[in-house]
């Protein structure tokens, strides 16, 4: 057991720069997610903490010691691989006992190790079949089982789940998560599936272009993005990202576009005094537009009512996501299941504003 | 199955090509090889005796057998190694075609470049051959490359096929070494492998039909090998080899009988290789 700490890492591939200076403090025990787009750097960050790419400037520690340059052998890690890379001529039996038998662990030992983790991850009766009888989920539990025998010092995992269909996924997802609460090893994973990110994550760094945009827990990273990047890469649907201009008229503070008008709470008001009679882009989730027919006591000139067109309705049984549009801008909001609307007719939603967000339109930083 | 004789039809150019020139010829061959030197006298079971009592025959049988082993296991494991080697290397594709070159090259033309390279003139006349040259320079009394036998000479001939087959299968390698997914090789530094653990516990098992396939070649060119040595000694100071006896018996003897013999035994002994290696493509057909 170990933490894991990445000191102003970065890596240049000739002139291009895959990780710009990043900072994060894994802590011992910790499972912490690494996501973003592809190309952000992720995996990158993740291959120069085994010891697979080597660090460009900065400095990479597992426990006390300073790992930059030893090789990953002696690093004592296990990494798991979006492929497998499982070893095609043995058996899962010896594609566990390899690390273990390279490290001159006793016969016994070897022995007690691979069963308990074949129990564990439920492929004991597979021991003795080639990696290439097994289907992709059983391939990724020997996988996973390779990285468990060896109890290293932490795990790394590199989009392990993003081969399998999508049920799979959501079955590996869930056993992942109680793997490592009965292991409690210090992991670091990669994805780009920011429900990946939501679901294992203990603690959340997104990332984009090579840098670090937020660390912070996943509830923490949803209700309070640091811009309009994260906010619009967590949570799916994505949330709407409106032009807007910061209006005040009476001591009131309005979000306006020429489709909508609306009200911002007096605390966020007070915090954007800098920028009223300017541009900005208007956040809010799918989820805090809300049908103005289920809420009987809202009165439907409310100053947080906006009307808008219905495109698209997908109806997913427990909800009901509509694409709309107002004022030329597309919006989707996810509605109760009983709300009838019908394409091309217009629907009025009441927007929450105590849960929306206002970011800076050129630099994309949040401001309240 | 449809019945009929349409299918055969569609066949007939095949099968007569194949019975033409590959099927008579070889019944031919394996009946002549019971006659005498004219193909006029039945002599049973004699021109086999002679091919494997005759004291050339048994010369040849011996150089066959060095050159089967020490050409084969050479040009495999050198190849295997500079395939390996030159992936990590940034000018590999120029290294790469250099160790290729041999192989564009005749062997005639080979036997005619490196018999320069062993030149040999006695011992305190001025040396024209590169290799005598290089050994006078460095103090050394010349060496007759091509007439110390059996070992030097033997060698100095094998050298010259290994010089021409080596860039043939490290090209075979290196395309199956290529195919080797990275994470794989990865996973094993992780596990705890050194670069040599994971050579032998990795590359090597993953390219293992490959190298199959690659040997036996080697070995079926191997005991064909006719060329160098007719170029180089024609045989010459126990240079024999079994394919240049036979062409000897045949052309320069006109001893048809004993020279089918020898093609039947060669033919006979090169068998056991091509069926391994058929076998192996036909796995490799059936994976894919």
């Amino acid at each position: 057991m170990a933490e894991v700490v990445i000191k102003e890492v970065t890596k240049k591939f000739g002139d291009f720069v895959a990780v710009n200076s990043i900072d994060l403090r894994v802590e011992d025990r910790e499972f912490v997610v690494l996501v973003g787009p592809s190309g952000c750097g992720k995996t990158t960050t993740l291959r120069m903490v085994a010891g697979l790419e080597e660090v460009t400037a900065g400095e990479i520690y597992i426990g006390d010691r300073l790992v930059n340059n030893v090789p990953p052998k002696d690093r004592d890690i296990a990494m798991v691989f979006q492929n497998y890379a499982l070893y095609p001529h043995m058996n899962v039996y010896n594609n566990m006992a390899f690390g273990l038998r390279l490290r001159k662990f006793p016969k016994k030992e070897i022995d007690r190790r691979v069963r308990e983790a074949a129990e564990l991850l439920g492929i004991s009766d597979k021991l003795k079949s080639k990696p290439k009888e097994l289907s992709g989920g059983q391939r990724q539990r020997v996988a996973l089982g390779r990285a468990i025998v060896r109890s290293p010092k932490v795990f790394l995992f590199d989009e392990p789940l993003s081969n399998l269909d999508a049920k799979l996924r959501v079955q590996m997802r869930a056993e992942l998560q109680k793997l490592h609460h009965e292991l409690r090893t210090t992991t670091i994973y990669v994805t780009h599936d920011q429900v990946e990110a939501m679901t294992l994550g203990e603690r959340v760094a997104v990332m984009k272009d090579g840098l670090l945009q937020q660390y912070d827990d996943p509830q923490r990273i949803y209700d309070h993005p640091v811009n309009a990047f994260v906010a619009g890469f967590i949570g799916s649907p994505a949330m709407n990202f409106l032009p807007a201009e910061l209006a005040a008229h009476d001591s009131k503070v309005y979000v306006s576009s020429p489709g909508f008008k609306l009200l911002l709470p007096q605390e966020r008001a007070t915090r954007l005094k800098g920028y009223l009679g300017r541009e900005v882009l208007f956040g809010i989730r799918p989820e805090n537009l809300k049908a103005l027919e289920m809420l009987p006591g809202c009165d439907p000139r409310a100053e947080t009512v906006l009307e808008a067109q219905v495109r698209v309705r997908e109806p997913l049984g427990d909800e009901l996501i509509i694409y709309a549009e107002t004022g030329g801008a597309e919006l989707v909001a996810r509605l109760d299941p009983r709300v009838r609307v019908e394409i091309g007719q217009p629907i009025k939603l009441v927007a929450e504003m105590e849960f929306s967000h206002i970011f800076d339109k050129e630099t994309g930083e949040t401001i309240v | 199955m449809r019945r009929g004789w349409g299918h055969w039809l569609y066949l007939a150019p095949a099968l007569l090509a194949l019975g033409v020139f590959l099927v008579y010829p070889t019944i031919h061959t394996i009946i002549i090889s019971f006659f005498g030197p004219r193909s006029n006298e039945f002599v049973g079971l004699a021109n086999y005796q002679r091919a494997f009592t005759a004291k050339p025959m048994l010369i040849a049988f011996r150089n066959n057998a060095i050159w089967l082993v020490v050409f084969t296991a050479v040009t495999v494991s050198v190849g295997l190694l500079l395939a390996v080697l030159l992936d990590r290397v940034r000018y590999e594709a120029i290294a790469k075609s250099i160790i290729f070159l041999p192989m564009a090259i005749s062997f005639v033309g080979a036997g005619v470049i490196w018999k320069f390279v062993y030149t040999y003139r006695p011992a305190g006349t001025p040396q024209i051959g590169f290799l005598n040259g290089l050994v006078n320079a460095l103090g050394f009394q010349p060496v007759g490359w091509l007439i110390e036998r059996p070992w030097i000479n033997n060698l100095a001939l094998i050298t010259v096929g290994i010089w021409v087959w080596t860039g043939f299968c490290m090209v075979i390698l290196s395309a199956a070494y290529k195919g080797i997914p990275k994470e794989m090789l990865e996973a094993a530094r992780i596990d705890g492998a050194n670069e040599w653990q994971v050579f032998r516990y990795v590359t090597i098992p993953f390219l293992k039909s490959t190298i199959a396939v690659v040997t036996t070649t080697m070995i079926v060119f191997v005991l064909k090998v006719f060329d160098i040595v007719y170029v180089m000694t024609n045989g010459a100071y126990d240079t024999e080899v079994v394919a240049n006896r036979m062409i000897k018996e045949m052309f320069l003897f006109r001893n048809y009988g004993l020279a089918s013999a020898i093609a039947v035994i060669l033919f006979l002994a090169i068998i056991p290789a091509v069926v391994v290696n058929i076998r192996r493509f036909r796995a490799q057909e059936a994976v894919r």
